[in-house]
């Protein structure tokens, strides 16, 4: 019952902090980073990952679907400028093709 | 600029809890829908490598404004910087109540201290520690790694990130 959280404000983060550290000090290039902003890393992670699920649920929802898979997530990766970076991540599926002649 | 690629293969393996992922996702969709697993995996590589990415555009904006270590107003330059720019007014507030929360701790903590009176110097180290973690700019530092020098591939750029080593 805390009163900041009032507003509809987040003032922890469920994402447990000691992983985003190690993910954070995997980077040799950070010297060092504040417990605010380490804080404000995590939320915006969950941010992220809201907005990320929501645009994956709206192509299995155009599929008719009440699964989503992961080609849905592929695709919202794909169709979203600002998340070129999962590229690599979360390439589309390549179907194996079967080959056309009998062996 | 930021290089979330060049570390991904490494960062791929440091996943958050499964649990915690699941929670996070379920809340994102209306009740009926269910997730596939290879969905949820891949959300969950996603998440690790945003935590990547965005730190690393943080530092980015951290050495541009002259200093090494990641602030709040960097990140919230991050976030402009990567795109997420309507992510900030909603994390402005929740920074606020984070900041608000680490102060009632504090001021707790002090008046817990101060009934069950003051512990002898050197005495209680795990006190001292725990008065460190409250600390409001707890830093997250390259040195307290078990670094071995010799064991990673050294690059100009870590050696500008290291402090000068005392012996």
């Amino acid at each position: 019952m805390v009163a900041s959280e009032s507003a509809g404000a987040v003032a922890s983060s469920m994402l447990p902090a000691a992983r985003v550290r190690r993910i954070i000090k995997e980077d040799k290039d950070i010297y060092a980073c504040g417990s605010e902003s380490l804080f404000l890393i995590s939320r915006a992670t969950e941010c992220f990952v809201e907005s990320l699920v929501r645009e994956s649920y709206e192509f299995s929802r155009l599929d008719k679907r009440k699964t989503v898979q992961y080609k849905d997530v592929a695709k919202a990766a794909q169709s979203i400028e600002q998340y070129d970076f999962l590229a690599d991540i979360i390439p589309p599926s390549v179907a194996i093709r079967k080959p056309a002649v009998d062996s | 600029m930021a290089t979330a690629e060049s570390n991904a293969a490494s960062i791929e393996d440091l996943d958050f809890p499964k649990a915690v992922l699941t929670r996070l996702i379920k809340s994102s969709v209306p009740d009926n829908i269910s997730i596939q697993k290879e969905a949820r995996l891949g959300v969950s590589k996603a998440a690790t490598v945003f935590v990547s990415y965005l730190a690393a555009t943080a530092n980015d904006c951290a050495r541009e404004s002259g200093h090494k270590t990641i602030m709040a107003a960097d990140v919230f330059r991050a976030l402009e910087a990567v795109g997420l720019g309507d992510f900030t007014d909603r994390l402005r507030k929740d920074l606020d109540a984070f900041s608000s929360l680490a102060k009632e701790k504090k001021e707790l903590a002090q008046r817990a201290r101060a009934a069950t009176g003051e512990a002898n110097p050197g005495e209680d180290v795990e006190d001292d520690l725990a008065e460190e973690e409250e600390e409001e700019e707890e830093e997250v530092v390259q040195e307290d790694m078990d670094v071995d020098d010799d064991e990673d591939a050294g690059s100009d750029a870590d050696e500008s990130a290291k402090r000068p080593r005392t012996e």
